[in-house]
């Protein structure tokens, strides 16, 4: 507990994971503290919602114990369809105003650009943020999938990048869509997915093996999907290879040294290797219902080429990488013999990493894309702390690590609110809910505990109907019909 | 109305004349130890909870997240039968992991535990920018 019997009112900006996390701490430890979580959505939970994928139901079992914390209305308010700091939002300085915190969680809502000419205007490239925006059912920026993704024609596809999210994309591809029904996979996207008739998905990857960014969980899982096949090529398993590399999965290099090494191990038992140039036509080119995943290490992307009619990309052109540097650091840097390579694509999709967004009035690191910190305190411009400013998650991190990664850094940001609590740096507050609306412009509805509770039975009620966890309802102004 | 904070487990510790099963949890970060009642066969992550014992179980026991990590001692882990693949694979992304770490959620306890202690991984990683400017510990 908190030795501290102050008043004080704390704002948390997101309800993602992060938010969630230091809201339950700051609850859990004091006793006349309140929390309003704040959220651009009407609907809370971040990426637990519009990232987490539909077919991993075990973990979106955190939306109960994060709802749990809603439920004390007393102590909690929910303030959704709010954005804070930007899109004519609420001023960050009238937050700390009127708060004894503020804690920004507002996680990474954009993304990494490869940085070739034209991956923005042809037809059939997108992140992976927009690809699982869409399988998830995100109210943000909706793919046309009829235009953009236009499965039914989909034979070839590449991912770029071969972290998690990069493996969730590529199992909810490879999967019968059947297996995604009974959660809460939108209908209209089940009704897609029926047409795909994907045959070769690759996931380049820059560096080697030893340094593949996606869990064994994830591999394996894959794996087991029926009637998918998984190769990498001989020659770059063996250039992954080298003896830094092999060092790195060595025991007592890094605690994680084990799980490299265990994956490596995985890898090696479950691909079927490809040896030639023949052997790999081969196989993208068989008339059998084997859909193939094809690891690439070692391999850089260069140039998108497209049909010149419609726009669309077919093809995605490739520099051989060679590892360079020490052991733990080592960089991916084109090999000097300059071999290149090109690779059938009708979709490609950037997984490169998800990118967070500075707000006006706050110190950010255009560099990380992060802010600034020290142990979750926020730096000002001169790299002091300000008690009653703290950042959490993946916009304190960066925008990678699971969900424990997010509750253990969160732990932390709650340690400095705690020590700042106990040594009177903060103002007592007592924060009314007239005082905060009457900071949300007047055409923005916010969306309250209440509100969303309904929006919740109407999406599980209409999931139910259809053997479902849940339908998600796609377009905002939906949601805010429901609450009117 | 109180944030209803543990989510597996029955929600109270055995009595006494349930004959429970004693031993202890550190906080490492804090030193500081706690002893809890347990009954045979709860997992260590329901103890945790029963006993309100700071230990997370986001993905309530299906062995998804990884946040039930604990660290136990060696003659302890040694005399468990082996993790399964699924928790082999969490532990491999478990913070602070070491060699006696497990998953609470998948240990389940007996007799033999009387007495042990199980340490609760340190929640803080080095995301420090200066560890000097600062001293939490004053
Ligand atoms: C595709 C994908 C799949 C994943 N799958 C898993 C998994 O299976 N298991 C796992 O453990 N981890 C998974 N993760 C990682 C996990 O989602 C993150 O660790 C976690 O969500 C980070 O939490 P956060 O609170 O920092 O950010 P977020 O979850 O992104 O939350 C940020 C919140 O802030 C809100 N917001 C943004 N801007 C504003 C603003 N200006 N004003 C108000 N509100 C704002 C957003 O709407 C959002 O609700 C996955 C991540 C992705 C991208
Ligand atoms: S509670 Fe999730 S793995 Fe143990």
């Amino acid at each position: 507990m908190v030795r501290s019997n102050k008043e004080y009112r704390f704002a948390i900006v997101g309800s993602g994971p992060a938010g969630f996390y230091c809201g339950k701490q700051i609850l859990k430890n004091t006793k006349n503290v309140r929390v309003d979580i704040f959220d651009r959505n009407p609907h809370p939970f971040g990426l637990v919602r519009t990232g987490v994928a539909p077919d991993h139901p075990e973990m979106k079992k955190i939306e109960k114990d994060y709802q749990e914390i809603l439920r004390d209305t007393e102590r909690c308010r929910f303030f959704g369809n709010v954005w804070v700091g930007t899109n004519n939002g609420i001023p960050i300085e009238k937050l700390r105003e009127l708060y004894s915190g503020v804690v920004l969680a507002y996680g990474a809502t954009s993304e990494r650009k490869l940085g070739l000419p034209n991956e923005e205007s042809l037809r059939g490239v997108f992140s992976s943020r927009q690809m699982a925006n869409w399988y998830n059912g995100s109210l943000d920026d909706i793919l046309d999938p009829e235009q953009d993704l236009d499965l039914q024609n989909l034979k070839d596809m590449a991912i770029i990048g071969n972290g998690n999210v990069a493996m969730d994309i590529s199992r909810v591809l490879l999967k019968n869509p059947k297996l995604l029904q009974p959660f809460d996979a939108p209908t209209p996207v089940i009704e897609q997915l029926m047409k795909l008739k994907l045959k070769n998905l690759s996931v380049i990857g820059r560096r080697g093996v030893i340094q593949s960014a996606f869990t064994i969980k994830e591999i394996r899982e894959i794996s087991r999907i029926e009637n998918v096949q998984l190769y990498m090529f001989r020659e770059e398993y063996d250039q992954s290879r080298n003896d830094q590399s092999i060092e790195e999965t060595g025991a007592g290099f890094s605690p994680l040294s084990r799980g490299w090494h265990r994956r490596t191990e995985f890898l090696k038992e479950t691909c079927k290797f490809i040896d030639s140039i023949e052997q790999y036509q081969d196989i993208t080119h068989s008339r059998n219902d084997t859909k193939n995943l094809f690891l690439r290490y070692l391999q850089n992307p260069i140039e998108l080429l497209s049909n010149q009619i419609s726009n669309r990309i077919n093809k995605v052109r490739l520099q051989k990488m060679v590892l360079e540097g020490e052991v733990g650091h080592q960089r991916a840097v084109p090999d000097p013999q300059n071999i290149q390579s090109e690779i059938e694509c009708q979709l490609l999709v950037k997984s490169i990493g998800y990118q967070s967004r500075p707000i006006e009035g706050v110190t950010f690191n255009s560099q990380t894309c992060t802010i600034p910190h020290q142990y979750g305190c926020i730096l000002d411009k001169n790299g002091q702390i300000q008690p009653g400013f703290y950042v959490a998650g993946w916009l304190k991190r960066g925008p990678n690590g699971i969900i424990d990664a997010t509750l253990r850094d969160s732990v932390e940001t709650f340690r400095i609110i705690k020590h700042h609590m106990e040594c009177d740096d903060l103002q007592e507050k007592n924060t009314t809910v007239e005082e905060v609306l009457k900071l949300i412009p007047s055409d923005q509805k916010s969306v309250d505990f209440i509100d969303w509770q309904k929006i919740d039975s109407v999406e599980k009620k209409r999931g139910e109907e259809h053997g479902k966890t849940r339908e998600k309802i796609l377009v905002k102004e939906d949601m805010l019909k429901i609450i009117k | 109305m109180q944030v209803r904070q543990f989510s597996c487990g029955i929600g109270y510790p055995p009595k006494p004349e349930e004959n429970p099963v004693r031993f202890s949890f550190l906080y490492t970060k804090e030193n500081d130890k706690q002893e809890v009642l347990a009954r045979e066969g709860e997992t260590l992550l329901e103890v945790a909870h029963n006993n309100k014992i700071e230990l997370e179980g986001a993905c309530e026991q299906s062995l998804a997240c990884s946040t039930c990590h604990v660290i136990l001692e060696e003659e302890i882990f040694e005399n468990l039968e082996s993790p399964k693949e699924e928790e082999e694979d969490l532990l491999d992304l478990a913070y602070g992991l070491t060699l006696t770490s497990r998953l609470g959620c998948q240990v389940k306890v007996t007799r033999a535990m009387e007495g042990m202690l199980v340490k609760l991984p340190s929640n803080t990683r080095n995301f420090y920018v200066d560890k000097n400017k600062l001293d939490l510990h004053k």
